[in-house]
């Protein structure tokens, strides 16, 4: 039997203010719709973690799982009831630094008239 | 995805500055955005179709400038259904064959919210997935058009197109084939637009 490599996915998420207060409820919340929707077995292969990084601001969260099941974890994401967003999606720690990076200078240099949006919510 | 191509959100249900298309299409890659009448509009025309509800269709000073669908929400009773709407926004389950196919040839748009699925049961998703496969086959059958949009009522409800994909994978529906019927479904929706059977 030959045995290849696990590929993972990290996925950035960024959570409204409220949600940052709280990011226990994202684990919970995700595990329960993922268990619901696609069951216990796809659930333990997907391998859903969050990865704690010192260096990331608290409104961003970084999940990890298996890349076979990225597709049902990002449907689980869409569907939960929370005020988070997909920002980036990456195969490396890096890369996916990277990109929460543009992603939250873009924020801070348009603040003006984002602000607003990521207010009303 | 080819170039030509663009990702489509027909319902966003909030105001959109200038910054806010820009940023929806940088990070959640949607090119073409459907807003209701009374959102504020946005000076990128090519991005915006301005969704106006069927009974209001005496709106004139806006109309001009953008591309606009008329939509209603879809109540099961066949006498309630205007002759012009180009989009009926399905929020309940209900049986689809008569309809689709007493409407074949109106090349209706039929349109299903992700932002609804996030308040309905695990249960309930299940269904609404099983449901979609059924309603797809059919739309396929009596020649109109699936539509899945974000029916986001904030920024945090918004789809971006990687999960929009996810789902449609889920569906077993080839996203390829969705994105290219749908740009072809909005084309055709253009009024004034001569077509050519050639």
């Amino acid at each position: 039997m030959t045995l290849s490599k696990k590929k993972y996915r990290y996925v950035g998420i960024f959570l409204s203010d409220r949600l940052s207060l709280n990011k226990s409820t994202i684990i919970e919340e995700i595990s329960g719709r993922y268990l619901g929707l696609f069951g216990s077995i796809d659930y333990n292969k997907a391998h859903i973690r969050i990865i704690k990084i010192n260096d990331t601001p608290n409104t961003i969260v970084i999940l990890k799982c298996r890349l076979e099941s990225l597709t049902n974890t990002l449907i689980s994401l869409s569907l939960i009831n929370l005020e988070l967003m997909v920002v980036s999606i990456s195969g490396t720690l890096k890369q996916l630094k990277k990109k929460i990076l543009i992603f939250l200078s873009y924020v801070s240099e348009n603040q003006e008239g984002l602000t607003s949006n990521f207010r009303d919510s | 995805m080819a170039k030509n191509r663009n990702i489509i959100d027909l319902s966003i249900g909030f105001s959109l500055t200038q910054e806010t298309l820009s940023f929806i299409k940088k990070f959640f890659s949607i090119d073409v955005m459907g807003i209701y009448y009374s959102s504020a509009l946005s000076t990128d025309k090519d991005s915006i179709v301005l969704r106006i509800e069927n009974t209001k269709q005496d709106i004139t000073t806006i109309k001009q400038n953008y591309f606009y669908l008329y939509y209603q929400d879809f109540k099961e009773n066949l006498d309630n259904i205007y002759s012009n709407t180009d989009i009926f926004t399905i929020n309940d389950f209900f049986n689809p064959k008569n309809l689709l196919r007493k409407l074949t040839g109106k090349n209706i748009g039929f349109e299903f919210m992700v932002s609804k699925l996030r308040y309905l049961s695990t249960s309930q998703v299940g269904r609404w997935f099983s449901y979609m496969k059924y309603f797809y086959g059919l739309c396929k059958r009596y020649g109109h058009q699936l539509i899945i949009s974000s029916g986001a009522k904030n920024i945090f409800e918004l789809t971006s197109s990687r999960v929009i994909n996810s789902i449609l994978d889920r569906l077993e529906v080839s996203s390829t084939e969705y994105w290219a019927d749908l740009n072809q479904w909005l084309s055709r929706k253009k009024r004034g637009m001569i077509y050519d059977s050639l």
